[in-house]
């Protein structure tokens, strides 16, 4: 892992119209991603997790351009990719690429597998049409799919294998850059390890950088170099993973690695239950976002939105009680 | 790694949804009777007409029933071929009445040896009317269905797939369109227009695609949502390449029943037209103009009645069953019944 | 201490296109008073048909319990009326589900629904049944329950309609709770309250839990004692802390050893190589044994041995003895 930037995101903004009545008039927006700034290093898994509604799929999905961004700055590879329009990101989407966390929908059913993976090379003309299966059915063997899947549909698969087909998909293309969103979390416990075995190889060998979205907080520990933390459109928490873990400084943090359930009856813990739900982010509380939940907010946190600072050079957070 | 077991042996969603639909035996009936309709229609001059399918003369062979020959022009094949010389022959077609051919000397008379179905008030022969209705009647309700399936999967997908003030465009048309009694539309329509059959299929395709569009723009918005979508998106393929290869053939399924109903709607509709007078002009057949015919001699000739009204209650019936059972065969929450 | 629940080997068999297939092969699980007991697998172990069986919700067709017998407080439930058993059911024993939103009716105010719930096996007063709906409510720890009675599920949060859920199931004080992945449509702060809550509940209202999950870390937080299911088949049985300590079945080692998070991040995990058979073809013997890393050729041929060990520890595996000895 270098320390090149391959992905900067600045101020990032999502904020979805909500629209009522008859002429569909915008009412009010839901702030899916409110102010997001982080790098993301070549070759390097940055862990990007989050309770559900966090913005952390819209933003992973904004990255890539695959939703449109309200406002900021996205940079990939020294290119500013914030306003392409669609044909200029056409060209580049050879370079990002995602994987979904549904392998059930994320497959087009009416299609057999050598389509789907080979749809990339037909789009980006990267091999030559008579080589396409050739290289479909090494793409299939590199994610460990026998080459008899190459005339089947969807259904015949299960979960964890439909979840590898799509994973060839992604990598026909022979993307830099791929956002793993949930990828693991529909399949079972045995099935997820293959899976991220299979990714981690996969980054080893094509040198892959990836955003890995995850609201399990022991995968994202498992495959992160450096993971963020988001809570209602923000990032909380920012750090190495191994400091994270050992030294989280924001009490949401502290609040969701407590709330993992450990498999060692020998060290049932005492939990940190933060109270209430979260917030709608249509209308986020004042201030910190966290307040409304915190166990520690003062009046301070009521009024003034506490800034991502770096409190040691590889561990940022915003809270004004650290 | 191995692939394990694979659920049964089909392989494409068609032919599983084949498979269930011939679970349905009334269905696969009504299929069956669809496709001798069709036959029917295809093949409406060999089966009632006044010229020979084959026929010998002077040592030469003619197909007059499918042909125009110059050498016949004007000629009655009926006293030709009892004039045929040593050699030649002539095979007529099982009715051997053309349905535009007048026999005065039998007006209106009931079924017979001679003619089946009897006759109507010009004496034409109603079952050779009837076949040659056929084919009136069913392109009607294809092509007008295929014209109103044309504009509503173009209308529906693109205010589906792109949304926002297209969408928003497109369904005030929907609505705005809805407001209005189809019926009437297409009566005012055609009382402009000349009633030609081309005309009726326009007008009725033109008006019925509201259904479809709105059938088709759920679909879209649905399947818009998909990952696979949005994979093929993230794969760089272009609007049309998404909106073709991915999302049309998913939202298919429900819009080709939609459209076997419509065809019997449109039949329907062709019907009341012609029972009305202002369907097909004559002397084109067609099987609300026999049934028209019937009102003023309603009180005996009742095979003007039966017969036209039997064909479009059973085609009728016949496209909804055949919609109905693709219907459950394509919902996965009936199927498991 | 006594027996509240007793399942000898089950079996449950679906009725499929392709003919019948035991999706439960002689299961038996004992559930001690006060305790929670917990049955951990993989989709499709038939984790969730045990539950549903002891609840008679079994649909039938296509589903059929072949055998065995569930003994609740000295009767075989298999062997009731239907009448008999909707007075046990959501009396004597409840059952909580997945999904909390679509388990709840959207046109009834929680209140409503925790009413009927009460009201279907006791005589009770309007009066009497609002102040027992507010006891249930501030029993699950619902913020200002004179209120949200009037809530409807769809203005709840998904962890407050799984506790609205838990409110109706105890809203007769059964001596049972079945809940089958109570917390995994969840997130994990909310899921540790409701962990927390159960853990509680139990204490207070002296019940028993029936805890159905995937996840080894639910069991070792709140289990006494653990069940580990796999293709249909129990595979191994132990209290909690000497499972965890002391695992004595392939299969469970496994599981564990797939657990990310845990050992050196980065590494490849130790996963289950292939994936869980189908039910229209277990294969002969063991059912791991295309799975399993200390497979021998007897296991291809001979259904495995109950291997037991110390306090009712046993092992569905020819190797039970060398499991975790050698690893």
């Amino acid at each position: 892992m270098s320390q090149v930037e391959l992905v900067r995101v600045t101020n990032l903004k999502k904020y979805f119209p909500v629209r009522t009545g008859f002429f569909a008039r915008v009412t009010n927006f839901v702030k899916a991603i409110d102010g997001v700034s982080l790098n993301i290093l070549k070759g390097e898994t940055l862990g990007l997790v989050g309770e559900s509604g966090c913005g952390k799929t819209t933003l992973g999905k904004t990255i890539i351009r695959l939703i449109k961004p309200t406002g900021g700055e996205i940079v990939f590879d020294g290119h500013n990719i914030t306003n392409l329009n669609s044909r200029e990101m056409r060209r580049l989407r050879r370079e990002m690429q995602i994987i979904f966390q549904d392998p059930y929908s994320s497959l087009n059913p009416r299609m057999r597998v050598e389509d789907i993976v080979g749809e990339g090379l037909v789009i980006h003309g990267i091999v030559p049409k008579k080589d396409i299966r050739e290289e479909v059915k090494r793409l299939l063997s590199t994610v460990g799919i026998r080459e008899d899947a190459l005339f089947r549909y969807p259904h015949e698969f299960s979960g964890g294998q439909r979840q590898r087909i799509a994973i060839a998909r992604a990598l026909a293309v022979r993307p830099r850059f791929v956002v793993c969103d949930e990828p693991v979390s529909a399949l079972d416990v045995s099935v997820q390890a293959q899976i991220i075995n299979l990714l981690l190889a996969l980054q080893e060998e094509f040198n892959l950088t990836y955003l890995f979205i995850s609201h399990d907080l022991r995968v994202i520990r498992h495959i992160s170099n450096r993971v963020a933390v988001m809570y209602l459109g923000k990032i909380v928490e920012l750090a190495e993973v191994e400091e994270l873990f050992k030294n989280p400084l924001h009490p949401y943090t502290k609040a969701l690695l407590s709330s993992v359930p450990v498999p060692d009856p020998s060290v049932r813990k005492k939990r940190i239950v933060l109270p209430g739900d979260i917030p709608s982010p249509v209308s986020p509380p004042s201030g910190c976002r966290f307040h409304t939940r915190c166990p520690i907010a003062v009046e301070r946190c009521r009024r003034e939105e506490p800034a991502l600072r770096y409190v040691s050079s590889h561990h940022a957070v915003s809270c004004h009680l650290v | 790694m191995s692939l394990g077991t694979y659920k049964g042996d089909y392989h494409g969603y068609w032919s599983g949804v084949w498979r269930e639909f011939k679970k349905d035996k009334l269905a696969v009936v009504a299929l069956c009777f669809i496709l001798v309709l069709v036959g029917v229609a295809i093949f409406d001059d060999l089966l009632a007409g006044s010229n020979p399918i084959v026929l010998r003369w002077n040592g030469k062979i003619y197909f007059p029933a499918i042909f125009e020959y110059r050498e016949f022009y004007a000629v009655d094949f009926k006293e030709l071929a009892e004039n045929l010389k040593e050699g030649d022959f002539a095979v007529f077609p099982p009715i051997r009445y053309s349905p535009t051919e007048y026999d005065l000397l039998s007006v209106l008379s009931p079924p017979s040896r001679e003619h089946l179905f009897g006759t109507d008030d010009r004496g034409r022969d109603v079952l050779s009317r009837m076949i040659h209705g056929t084919k009136v009647s069913l392109s009607i309700g294809f092509v007008s269905v295929g014209i109103a399936l044309l504009i509503g999967i173009f209308m529906g997908g693109i205010a589906g797939y792109y949304g926002g003030i297209v969408d928003f465009i497109i369904s005030r048309i929907f609505e705005v369109m809805i407001t209005f009694p189809v019926f009437f539309l297409i009566l005012t329509i055609l009382a402009f227009r000349d009633p030609s059959i081309y005309n009726i299929m326009i007008v009725i395709g033109a008006t019925g695609w509201t259904g479809i569009a709105r059938l088709v723009r759920g679909e879209f918005l649905k399947l818009r949502e998909y990952s696979f979508v949005e994979a093929a998106i993230a794969l760089g393929g272009g609007d049309l390449r998404v909106m073709i290869k991915h999302i049309l053939p998913n939202a298919l399924a429900p819009v080709l029943v939609a459209a076997t109903f419509g065809v019997a709607g449109a039949i329907l509709v062709e019907s009341a037209l012609s029972f009305l007078g202002f369907g097909v002009p004559p002397p084109n057949p067609s099987w609300g103009e026999l049934l028209s015919q019937s009102q003023r001699y309603v009180d005996f000739a009742w095979w003007l009645v039966l017969f036209p009204g039997m064909a479009i209650f059973m085609t009728v019936t016949a496209f909804n069953l055949v919609g109905e059972g693709f219907r459950n065969a394509m919902d996965p929450k009936l199927k498991s019944r | 201490m006594r027996n509240i629940l007793e399942i000898k080997d089950l079996r449950v068999s679906f009725f499929s296109n392709q003919g019948w297939v035991e999706v439960v092969s002689g299961v038996s699980i004992s559930v001690p008073e006060r305790s929670t007991v917990g049955i951990v697998g993989e989709s499709g172990c038939g984790k969730t048909v045990t539950a549903l069986s002891v609840m008679r919700l079994i649909p039938e067709p296509p589903g059929k319990i072949e055998g065995g017998e569930i003994v609740f407080n000295g009767m075989d439930l298999l062997k009731l009326s239907d009448r008999q058993m909707r007075a046990i059911r959501g009396n004597r024993i409840s059952m909580i589900f997945q999904e909390p939103i679509s388990s709840l009716n959207p046109v009834f105010t929680v209140g409503e629904q925790i009413g009927e719930a009460i009201r279907t096996h006791n005589r009770v007063s309007r009066k009497e049944e609002r102040e027992r709906v507010i006891e249930l409510l501030r029993l699950v720890k619902i913020p200002e329950p004179e209120k949200r009675l009037n809530s409807y599920p769809h203005e709840l949060s998904g962890g407050m309609c799984q506790r609205v859920m838990i409110a109706m199931a105890l809203s007769c004080n059964p001596e049972l709770l079945i809940a089958d992945e109570p917390t995994t449509a969840l997130d994990v702060t909310i899921q540790a309250g409701i962990l927390e809550l159960l853990n509680e509940l139990k204490e207070t209202m002296g019940m028993s839990i029936l805890l159905i999950t995937h996840d080894l870390g639910i069991v070792a937080e709140i289990a006494d004692e653990v069940y580990v299911m796999y293709a249909g088949k129990m595979v191994e049985h132990a209290l909690t802390v000497e499972l965890f300590n002391n695992p004595r079945h392939p299969y469970t080692v496994g599981l564990m050893e797939s657990i990310p998070g845990l050992h050196d991040t980065r590494k490849k995990l130790r996963a289950i190589p292939g994936m869980v058979p189908s039910p229209l073809n277990f294969p002969k013997g063991c059912r791991f044994q295309d799975r399993c890393s200390m497979v021998i050729d007897k296991c291809k041929v001979l259904e495995p041995p109950v291997v037991e060990f110390d306090n009712g520890h046993f092992s569905l595996c020819f190797r039970a003895e060398e499991v975790g000895q050698g690893n």
